[in-house]
């Protein structure tokens, strides 16, 4: 898969892993952790979910690893397992009367205070927007504009339909668009000016 | 396709155009280039599409704490569970009937042991301490403080009481599948957690909560309907006069910084300080002079070392400290 081609070959160290060798487990932790969390938060934002969701995922891969074989990309793979051990459990917290869960939906990465530029204010702006559209569009937009994959990869991760993970996609971009612009009134102003420089 | 009618949002949600933006290839980047060299009035719509796909980004983070945590509790749970060995019926029967009588026993001494049953940490002025709890949590606890807590608080529900200041680095426990709340109790509020580090201040009547990360709940327990969930970056005050929690976004590091032993203000009015003097090191701060009551002071220093304080106070103000035995003057 294109956007997966690994500078190391994973596939020896991951082959070293079904060997029973931890130092690679780490290799991968290491490696993925942060887009693990990244993903993660795109399907389910919780960032204690995501964090059981990510050790449970360690945890199966080495307890469970005399079933595995080498997967054609092994972030490819870590990402689609982490998203089913994710959605399980919101599917459990969704059963049991979890005091967290109706609030943990509505949660928003927390600003940050300093003296900003007006790029700065562009980026924060649009991190909050993505952060707060449904789960669904959240994750169509970290796969496609994070990991660049491709639509038909996207379909294959989040089994969508190719039209309607276009209209997901069409959809969140016009509410982030209108966050911004709602946001920064000023922002197609600025763009014109710099247009002209 | 016909670009010439697209909006911003139809070139950004277009698989062509963001393939242009995100992995630009020769066959978009002639493409792009040359349709914008045709449409130059497309412009500055393309330069906002560009910008907006160029900004959409995800920063999140696990904090170096967080990622060594992470790898530690998984490691525990890499290494194959010991087999337990089973034990002959008849010793197992034997087991049972002493666990019940050690119950019967338990339960009759029950109402005597409840005085007994409560743990308590407490801390002089002046002092710091940390202290680990059965689960995992760092509880560091400010100087003239009190921590509350039941002897087996493992086995119910994680519940503490505190008076006084302390910093909470809660660890996350899982009982038969379920996650064991942790909940501290500060004079009536309660903060339900999840597995969190936070800051707790109860002292004259007055609480403060500050989350640092994770999530918790505070609650009044005379109002249960008078609650707030606290993200990062966020405070609580709760007081007689002000019983209304109502959150706000703070400095999180200047509530907590004291664990390590740096006090930190930020336009802290004298009156203030000499209160917050007076319960870590029971120093007597008297303002003599009414007008410096209401000055505000924005600094920091080191926790053991207050004589520093002063010093700053003297060369920020004018005003003089002086010592007559554990009463400190200001004039």
């Amino acid at each position: 898969m294109r956007a997966f081609l690994p500078v190391v070959d994973e596939a020896k160290i991951w082959r070293r892993l079904l060997k029973g060798d931890q130092q690679a487990l780490a290799f991968f932790y290491e490696k993925y952790a942060d887009v693990l969390l990244k993903y993660g938060l795109s399907v389910n934002y919780n960032r204690e979910m995501v964090q059981d969701a990510v050790q449970e995922l360690f945890v199966h891969i080495w307890n469970r690893r005399q079933n595995l074989t080498v997967p054609e990309s092994v972030k490819y793979y870590l990402m689609v397992s982490l998203r089913r051990i994710i959605l399980k459990e919101v599917r459990n917290s969704l059963l049991s009367t979890d005091a967290f869960s109706d609030d943990s939906f509505s949660y928003r990465c927390h600003e940050k205070h300093f003296a900003e530029e007006i790029e700065e204010d562009v980026h924060r702006n649009l991190q909050q927007a993505v952060r707060s559209l449904p789960t669904r569009q959240q994750e169509v937009i970290f796969l496609r504009f994070f990991e660049k994959l491709s639509y038909e990869e996207i379909a294959s991760v989040t089994g969508l339909d190719y039209q309607i993970l276009r209209n997901t996609i069409y959809r969140a971009i016009k509410t982030l668009r209108q966050v911004l612009l709602e946001k920064m009134p000023y922002i197609s102003l600025i763009s014109i000016i710099s247009s002209l420089i | 396709m016909d670009y010439k009618n697209f909006t911003i949002e139809d070139f950004l949600a277009d698989e062509f155009f963001q393939q242009w933006v995100l992995a630009p290839d020769n066959k978009t980047d002639t493409f792009w280039k040359s349709w914008i060299q045709e449409n130059p009035d497309k412009r500055i719509v393309i330069q906002q599409a560009v910008r907006i796909a160029c900004h959409i980004d995800f920063s999140e983070k696990w904090t170096d704490q967080e990622r060594f945590q992470m790898w530690e509790t998984i490691k525990q749970e890499l290494i194959p569970a010991v087999e337990t060995e089973e034990l002959p019926f008849i010793a197992r029967r034997k087991i049972w009937l002493a666990a019940a009588s050690l119950v019967f026993i338990l339960a009759s001494a029950g109402i005597l042991l409840t005085k007994f049953r409560m743990s308590e940490k407490q801390t002089s002025f002046g002092q710091i301490s940390k202290i680990t709890l059965a689960d995992g949590s760092v509880i560091t606890l400010n100087a003239n403080s009190k921590l509350r807590y039941a002897r087996d608080f493992l086995s119910k529900n994680r519940e503490i009481w505190i008076d006084g200041e302390a910093y909470f680095e809660v660890s996350k426990r899982v009982v038969n599948g379920k996650k064991q709340p942790f909940t501290v109790h500060a004079n009536h509020l309660s903060i339900q957690v999840l597995g969190t580090a936070f800051n707790v201040n109860n002292r004259r009547g007055r609480v403060n909560v500050t989350l640092e990360h994770g999530q918790v709940k505070v609650v009044d327990q005379h109002n249960n309907a008078n609650n707030v969930l606290l993200r990062p970056g966020e405070a609580v005050a709760h007081s007689e006069k002000k019983p209304h929690l109502h959150k706000e976004k703070v400095a999180v590091e200047d509530y907590s910084s004291w664990k390590n032993r740096v006090i930190v203000f930020r336009k802290k009015s004298l009156k203030e300080i000499a209160e917050m003097m007076e319960d870590l090191y029971d120093m007597k701060v008297i303002i003599d002079n009414a007008a410096l009551g209401a000055e505000t002071f924005t600094g920091s220093f080191p926790t053991d070392s207050s004589e520093v304080l002063f010093e700053k106070l003297e060369k920020m103000y004018p005003l003089q400290v002086s010592q007559v035995g554990n009463e400190y003057h200001l004039k």
